[in-house]
């Protein structure tokens, strides 16, 4: 089925490349795309950012008529796939799947020797939502109990989130704007966040998505405290966001797509239209329902804009804890 | 749970179902045979094929690949000293020398064998106690675990053939080597040249590779003319009734301590392999056997690493937590089919649960079937000429190394570490401890950073943790043990490792 689809896709692509031919629309445009796609993913493959990227590039494969092919490079946090992308061909046929992660906090946190904004923005596809759990059995059941019993004792009470990273770093922004102090206890990602939690070691986990608390949640041994997110996400409806608690901290981790700086202008163009069918694309949106990521599309110039934002935003909060003793 | 297990096998049983996990347990074989390239890599390119199909298929395939990998590791590190993935680091050791010695046959065998009991019994395993283990393996947190690792290394320490302190030594340069990339409590970069390669680390696998691949393959050039000997005889391709005898104990003991490992997050088969041959080395009537081709250090550390895998899906299917990288993986294969493994996999989608259930039993029982036959085969490698065979494995190591993160870094660190390993077999050092204590070291330095910013930084939470200060005893008693009454056994293994070394070197 799936070779009659390519064949298909292919002679759609060849009549569209006719097509623009015949309006005489200039060879570049024409010409583009003359061979495969690398989308490069700068995290191990089966991690959610590789699988959001093995996705699109599915479906983009088809509206593009070359194919998209997903390659992990691994290392440094996502900073060695960035700089690949950031250094590669800028023809359109190297892309970047892109996070938060990689391109905003990494260089925050370590010499990497890129800023967010060397990329150029195709656009974001999805955001997940952050969130603060407890065990079941904690005292607090929101964010403001929470609040309150912190300030009765700064430092007692531990929470594990990634070093550096989102959920630590919106933690931060909480403690600062209610107030209070908590202990933070460096882990490597919700996984092992949810284990100490769930153990009675660590009183708090700041989880980066709903997809991995869920099960926990609705099994009824853990319970969220408060999201982080502009709305209530779909899959917790009965769980306030921060804002709506009085704390007026937003933060999600983002995924999207990027690509080299001074990217071809006719790629980048080719490359944003079939951005913006992929992520309506009812496959494409089911596949990332089923994932737990929210689909969350911003075009190119907001995806750009962000980028600087959060950078800034997030600069203060890095600065702040690192000139902590 | 009869119930559960008839209609898990119903649906494993179902032809289409048989069918892939005959796919997923060959493709995983293949795998664990070829150096470098493991479970998640497997796995992962896998995913994308599995779209379109039933998850419980999906599932089955997925977990079939997982632990054939398993199975198809220790090969490799039998047949050529390099190790086919990483948690038959150990299987080197003693495996290798049995097919000096031309028993490269029965030791094979008693991998495959001891491999299927391991597995079965990790299945069980997994069926009867998932939900009690499942509560022990959470009571670990960070002091628990630093004094597992503790006790680790405390185990690595004696595994060597040759003098305990040129393991430590060999250790001790393995840890330093886990020091390298961002420290883990706060960030600070260690050693990394501002390379964003060396930022997470140097990645145990090109360490692995080259000290074993590469190190061993310079080295074998250099000795071309003894392996003449090997080659002439292959021997049985079975266990004899005196290997059972020495062996079935290991199987099972390896069985016990895989599973329980298996509980634990991190690389735990690797873990499971170093404590079972640990273990082994501590409890057998001849120690002095070890290193140089003893069939115990094969079967132990080989059923471990397959009971490992059954026991990390303890926590992957009762809790929905990934405690491997595989693990991680299978739980991405999981949320792709719109299933949350966890407390409610099993009343939600019973199918999927005792139907993964279920073939794991059958892929065990075809793992063991496809295995078998496929020694003599294997076995015949090693006829192969080295001028052949040799440059073959060196390509095998390189893309091995590339394709953990398509990184060009990881090759060069290969190839570094294949020079420094030709080094330390020329000088009679033996790499393994390297290898492991590069993989524990930094477990152990965040470990102990989480458990002192928990108590805020007093030392007491190791010892008022039963199960911490269990473990440390354990490892202090280990080394006062081997101080007083382990002088006078040593000095006598010293001379008899002298002995074989000089033959053989």
């Amino acid at each position: 089925m799936t070779l009659t689809l390519i064949a298909r896709n292919t002679a759609v692509g060849l009549l569209l490349a006719a097509l623009v031919l015949a309006g005489a629309t200039g060879p570049a445009l024409a010409q583009y795309p003359t061979k495969s796609i690398e989308l490069i993913v700068p995290f191990p493959a089966g991690g959610r950012t590789d699988i959001v990227a093995r996705q699109f590039a599915a479906v983009a494969s088809r509206h593009l008529g070359q194919q998209m092919v997903v390659v992990n490079r691994v290392g440094g946090g996502g900073a060695v796939g960035t700089l690949a992308v950031i250094n590669g061909t800028p023809d359109g046929h190297t892309l970047l799947a892109t996070t938060i992660g990689n391109q905003v906090l990494r260089p925050l946190s370590a010499e990497v020797g890129y800023k967010p904004w060397d990329l150029e923005a195709i656009g974001q596809i999805a955001e997940s939502t952050t969130s603060i759990v407890a065990k079941a059995d904690a005292p607090w059941k929101d964010l403001r109990d929470l609040a309150a019993d912190a300030k009765q004792r700064p430092n007692q009470i531990s929470f594990a989130a990634n070093l550096l990273l989102l959920p630590h770093l919106v933690t931060a922004l909480f403690e600062d704007r209610a107030g209070i102090q908590l202990k933070h206890v460096p882990q490597a990602g919700d996984a092992p966040g949810i284990t100490v939690v769930l153990g009675g070691h660590v009183h708090l986990v700041t989880a980066s998505a709903v997809g991995t608390i869920l099960p926990h949640v609705k099994a009824g041994s853990m319970r969220v405290l408060g999201t982080f997110g502009k709305q209530r996400d779909p899959a917790l409806p009965e769980v306030p966001t921060a804002v709506e608690q009085g704390y007026a901290v937003t933060g999600g981790p983002w995924t999207g797509i990027a690509a080299p700086p001074k990217t071809a202008p006719a790629a980048l163009a080719r490359l944003r239209a079939v951005f913006a069918t992929v992520t309506k694309d009812p496959d494409f949106v089911a596949g990332l329902e089923k994932l737990g990521e929210q689909l969350l599309v911003l075009e190119h110039e907001a995806f750009a804009a962000r980028w600087k934002s959060d950078f800034e935003q997030y600069d203060r909060v890095v600065k702040a804890i690192k000139s902590k003793p | 749970m009869l119930d559960g297990l008839a209609q898990g096998f119903a649906v494993a049983l179902q032809w289409d179902n048989l069918l892939y996990a005959f796919a997923g347990v060959f493709l995983g074989t293949l795998l664990g045979v070829l150096p470098g390239i493991g479970p998640v890599a497997g796995i992962a390119l896998l995913l994308p094929a599995t779209f379109s199909l039933h998850p419980a298929s999906a599932i089955i395939m997925m977990a079939g690949i997982f632990y054939g990998t398993m199975y198809g590791g220790s090969t490799t590190s039998i047949l050529i000293n390099v190790p086919g993935e990483a948690a038959s680091v150990i299987t080197c050791i003693d495996g290798h020398q049995m097919a000096r010695r031309g028993r490269a046959g029965p030791a094979l065998g008693i991998s495959a064998i001891g491999s299927f009991i391991a597995g079965t019994l990790g299945v069980v395993g997994l069926m009867v106690a998932a939900p009690a283990l499942t509560r022990l393996a959470l009571r670990f947190g960070p002091a628990e675990y630093f004094a597992l690792i503790v006790f680790g290394l405390v185990v690595l320490a004696f595994l060597s053939a040759g003098s305990t302190l040129r393991a430590l030594a060999m250790g001790t340069f393995g840890l330093l080597l886990g020091t390298v990339g961002l420290e883990p409590m706060s960030g600070f970069a260690r050693f990394t040249f501002r390379r964003p390669e060396l930022f997470d680390g140097i990645g145990f696998i090109p360490v692995a590779m080259g000290l074993f691949g590469l190190g061993e393959i310079l080295d074998k050039v250099a000795r071309t003319e003894q392996d003449q000997v090997v080659r002439g005889r292959l021997g049985r391709l079975l266990p004899s009734r005196e290997d059972w005898r020495r062996s079935w104990k290991a199987v099972l003991r390896g069985s016990g301590i895989g599973f329980f490992c298996g509980l634990l997050p991190g690389p735990n088969a690797v873990i499971a392999s170093i404590v079972s041959y640990g273990v082994e080395k501590r409890v057998s009537r001849h120690p002095e056997e070890f290193g140089h081709g003893a069939i115990e250090g094969v079967a132990g550390p080989e059923s471990a690493n397959n009971a490992a895998a059954a026991g990390a899906l303890v926590p992957l299917l009762s809790l929905g937590i990934p405690s491997s990288p595989p693990t991680a993986v299978l739980l991405a294969g999981f949320l792709i089919h719109g299933l949350t493994p966890g407390p409610l996999l099993m009343q939600e989608r019973p199918d999927v649960f005792w139907g993964v259930l279920a073939s794991m039993y059958i892929g065990n029982a075809m793992l063991l079937v496809l295995n078998l036959p496929l020694i003599g085969l294997f076995v015949r490698v090693l006829r192969i000429p080295d001028v052949y065979l040799l440059p073959l494995v060196v390509l095998f190591t390189m893309v091995g190394a590339y394709s953990v993160g398509n990184s060009l870094a990881d090759v060069w660190i290969m190839v570094v570490f294949g020079l420094v390993g030709f080094a330390f077999r020329r000088t009679g050092f033996d790499p393994a401890p390297v290898v492991l204590a590069l993989v524990l070291g930094p477990m152990l330095e965040t470990a102990l950073g989480q458990a002192l910013i928990l108590s805020d930084g007093s030392p007491v939470i190791f010892l008022a943790s039963p199960i911490s200060a269990t473990l440390l005893g354990l490892a202090a008693g280990l080394i006062v043990w081997n101080l007083a009454g382990g002088a006078r056994v040593r000095q006598r293994l010293g001379k008899l490792a002298s002995v074989s070394q000089g033959g053989t070197e």
